[in-house]
């Protein structure tokens, strides 16, 4: 297989999966949005946790399976895409549940295709533009300022649906088309997995980069779609609007589904394999103690990329509601700037990865190569995407005004008060920035493609060590070290955010 | 009381972040490993070579570092990146788990030369004559085969060979103990005649897969009836109580084929004497024996005190010993590994 037929292979894959993953996500998000309270918060954190799963545990968890569809290499392909679909809808459906609404909404579209029914230049008469109040700007669509109607039935349509799903369509594409872990695990065909292998045959640093515009120039184009759609669409991001309408059921038993069948394929299934494996394995761990060493180096690199990452975020991350069609304003780095921080991390942890490796074997870099530098700054530049919709999201959900009050109410001087300005400033605000830090520090954990290229010398991560042993199969001490590996950012997290939580009131006590 | 609990809202994560860091950061640079450490890159399972070289740093007082290879790459990785280095070199001792690799290296003088007395105790078929590699603790090349699929014979080996290959599998030829294999091949029939053998055989639905240990799962598990691996990885199989026999390949001159480890000097290394020390502990007669006593059961390929060998490791120094050289086929690796480059990631 060429590299351009393995691109082209990818890019079939990729738009596959997101146009699958859109017709998922759109039915999750409606039917997200129709619950609020406890039961909201309980339902997107199910519907996140397929995000989470790392690629390291979701490989492993197939790995001999996919091993056993060697006579059935389709099915091999067809699972994989259905892993990274089911893994993907989520970030589908939180764009489209933070995106603006469409210049031409839901009813608009109905009504123009009631117009458009009567005939497609048939004077409106005015009465589109007076079906649509508020944002529904049909009337400005179909008509001239005759009145007449120009925009043909298909453009509305387009322009309901491009605005809607474009950019969750783009994001998935990228996690799709950049993915190389899970496909690595499982032997299937992606431009990932022949650049990675001609590279560690000798690919030349030149050559390598050469081999990357291919890549890099469909996923720009695919930003570039993206971008042109958020900076065209005009309303604030970031803020998830509740439902107006109430849901079809048949929406529900499709969220449903893809619910139950995401946490039982990406997380059930591997889960019970690590966990069979790990009571028998147990052994190993206590022959393998630098495994415990190499967890606390992977800690410490996740904490430092991870906190720089989500304090350049700040910086970079425009203030609420900026993303709009005046442009990407709020931000100290201007709409150039923002693009130019973001598009390393938007490329994939492949193309980012292997470039800055070939950069730094040479003059004037190779002074920071055997340190943890190119690592970190590599990481810091993949993570910021991530990290920079994450503050959006919290920014989104933050109520100023509320924050304000509860502000306010802490400098009551009666205690009770106090504790409970204390409370609700922890959950109107700082519990958003603290779980997006430790998110963006998880990541940094889990992720392989980078310091697989990058750690020097003595300061290979966990997950990185785990992912070298991999080649043995599902055998019960590397199952016993996987637990014990992505146990312990798990364990950390859920301490971190009670340990946090708490200890205001801690504080309070001394 | 409440204000500070805001402020501490604020400025919390970042704090906390910042505490735990320098926590982390402190018993990270207290226990790192000097900087001092010998660098070695290691193809071997770092699973048996881990305790080897721990054992040293323990025994010598010369802390190291090791350096793995990728789990896509095997020992292709590490050669090319030493290659890639040569001009700032990071690494101080190469433990190769094959040989050609190594002997590229030496070409591409990566490498410097030593002659140490683990030199001397090795065969001269299994050292470089200068001293910049040396080999021990070899592999063979062997058909593996479930015996609930086929009898373990080499009449039923060729008898599958000659029709339908869907149910064999084989490791990727660009990397590992197969590139070696093919290199071996590469000199023995010839670039075209190999490129004719192996497409005929892909043709007839030979299964090609990441690497030995899957070639010996798919056949442990019953997915494929039989397959070529190593010993290494068909013991494993073996202990985990698979249904697996094994015989030795043979190349068409009649000989088997033995792929040694090996060990060698980076050129520009500045902890020569510390690199010496462990390369003569690696080709000693103890670890020879205790590499073969282990599950990989690496065949010795010094002189070693017989009564010492485990009982499955008796005919595997046998069949070793009817092995091709390997010194003289650096140029049929490099030939061998274009044209593979060009078939797998043209």
């Amino acid at each position: 297989m060429t590299f351009g037929v393995a691109c082209a292979w990818s890019l079939l894959r990729s738009l596959v999966i997101a146009a699958a993953g859109l017709a998922i996500a759109v039915p999750l998000k409606e039917t997200l949005r129709a619950v609020s309270g406890r039961r909201a918060l309980g339902l997107w954190t199910l519907a996140l946790l397929p995000v989470f799963v790392p690629g390291l545990l979701i490989g492993y968890g197939y790995r001999n399976f996919a091993l056993s569809l060697v006579h059935h290499p389709t099915g091999n392909e067809a699972l994989y895409a259905a892993l990274v679909m089911l893994q993907i809808v989520p970030v589908g459906t939180l764009v489209i549940a933070c995106s603006p609404p469409p210049p031409v909404s839901a009813s608009a579209l109905h009504v123009r295709w009631l117009v458009a029914g009567r005939g497609p230049k048939r004077r409106s008469g005015g009465t589109a533009s007076q079906l649509n109040a508020g944002h529904d700007n049909v009337g400005r669509l179909t008509r001239r300022s005759s009145g007449t109607v120009r925009l043909p039935f298909v453009s509305v349509w387009l322009r309901h649906h491009l605005f809607a799903l474009l950019p969750a369509g783009v994001v998935m594409f990228l996690l799709a088309f950049q993915e190389s872990e899970v496909a690595t695990l499982m032997q299937t065909h992606s431009w990932t997995e022949w650049l990675f292998t001609r590279f560690a045959g000798g690919l030349q640093v030149g050559e390598t980069i050469k081999a990357l515009v291919l890549p890099v120039s469909v996923q720009l184009a695919a930003v570039g779609a993206a971008v042109w759609v958020v900076a065209a669409s005009g309303g604030a991001w970031g803020q998830i609007q509740p439902a107006s309408v109430p849901v079809r059921a048949s929406r529900r038993w499709v969220a449903g589904g893809y619910l139950g069948l995401a946490v039982l394929m990406l997380a059930g299934v591997p889960g019970v394999v690590v966990l069979r494996g790990t009571w028998e394995g147990l052994s190993v761990l206590r022959a393998h103690r630098t495994l415990f060493g190499e967890v606390g180096l992977a800690v410490l690199m996740a904490i430092t990329a991870g906190g720089l990452t989500w304090f350049v975020s700040g910086l970079v991350t425009p203030s609420r509601g900026t993303i709009s069609g005046s442009g990407l304003g709020g931000s100290r780095f201007g709409r150039w700037g923002i693009g130019v921080v973001l598009l390393p991390g938007l490329m994939g942890a492949l193309a980012l990865g292997l470039t800055v490796s070939g950069l730094v074997q040479h003059e004037p870099l190779v002074f920071v190569r055997d340190s943890p530098v190119p690592l970190v700054l590599s990481e810091v530049a993949f993570l910021l995407p991530r990290a920079v919709l994450i503050r959006l999201l919290v920014g989104g959900w933050r109520e100023s005004s509320s924050v304000h009050a509860a502000q306010l109410l802490a400098t009551a001087s009666d205690r009770r008060r106090q504790g409970e300005a204390s409370a609700l400033l922890w959950r109107l605000d700082a519990s958003g920035r603290w779980g997006g830090l430790l998110l963006v520090c998880y990541w940094a954990y889990i992720e392989l493609t980078l310091p697989s290229l990058l750690a020097p010398p003595g300061m290979t991560p966990a997950p990185v060590v785990l992912y070298n042993l991999m080649h043995y199969g599902q055998i019960s001490g590397l199952s016993a070290m996987l637990f014990a590996t992505m146990a312990a950012p798990v364990v950390l997290m859920v301490v971190g955010w009670w340990g946090f939580r708490t200890a205001p009131r801690l504080f309070r006590v001394f | 009381m409440a204000a500070n609990d805001s402020r501490l809202a604020r400025s919390g994560p970042p704090v906390v972040l910042a505490v735990v860091w320098v926590l982390l950061a402190g018993a990270y640079f207290a226990l790192r490993p000097d900087r001092d450490a010998l660098i070695v890159y290691c193809a071997h399972d770092l699973l048996f070579a881990e305790e080897v070289l721990r054992d040293f740093e323990r025994e010598s007082g010369i802390p190291i570092v090791i350096v793995p290879d990728t789990e896509a790459t095997k020992s292709l990785g590490l050669v090319q990146r030493l290659i890639r280095e040569k001009e700032h070199p990071v690494c101080d001792l190469f433990w190769n788990n094959q040989l050609l690799g190594t002997v590229e290296l030496a070409r591409q003088d990566v490498l410097e030369p030593y002659r140490g007395p683990g030199w001397e105790r090795l065969p001269k078929r299994f050292r470089d004559a200068g001293g910049l590699w040396t080999g021990f603790g070899g592999r063979l090349r062997v058909w593996i085969a479930n015996t609930e699929a086929m009898n373990p014979d080499a009449t039923a080996i060729e008898e599958r060979l000659a029709g339908d290959l869907s149910r064999m599998a084989m490791a990727q030829p660009m990397f590992g103990t197969t590139l070696s294999h093919y290199a071996v091949l590469w000199d023995q029939m010839g670039g075209a005649e190999l490129q004719a053998w192996h497409h005929d055989r892909v043709k007839r639905g030979m299964r090609i897969v990441p690497g030995n240990a899957t070639a010996k799962d798919l056949v442990a598990s019953g997915v494929c009836d039989f397959g070529m691996t190593d010993t290494d990885d068909f013991f494993l199989a073996q202990d985990a109580g698979a249904p697996v026999a094994m015989l030795p390949i043979r190349t068409p001159s009649g000989q088997t084929i033995c792929i040694p480890n090996s060990v060698a000097i980076i050129r520009g290394t500045k902890k020569r004497k510390q690199a010496e020390r462990l390369a003569d502990y690696l080709l000693s007669e103890a670890v020879e024996l205790r590499l073969a006593a282990s599950k990989a059961r690496q065949i010795p390929l010094g002189p070693v005190d017989p009564e010492r060998l485990p009982d499955d490791v008796r005919p595997l120094a046998v069949w070793a010993g009817e092995s091709v050289e390997f010194a003289g086929l650096a140029d049929a690796r490099r030939a061998c590994l274009r044209w593979l480059t060009e078939e797998y990631a043209p």
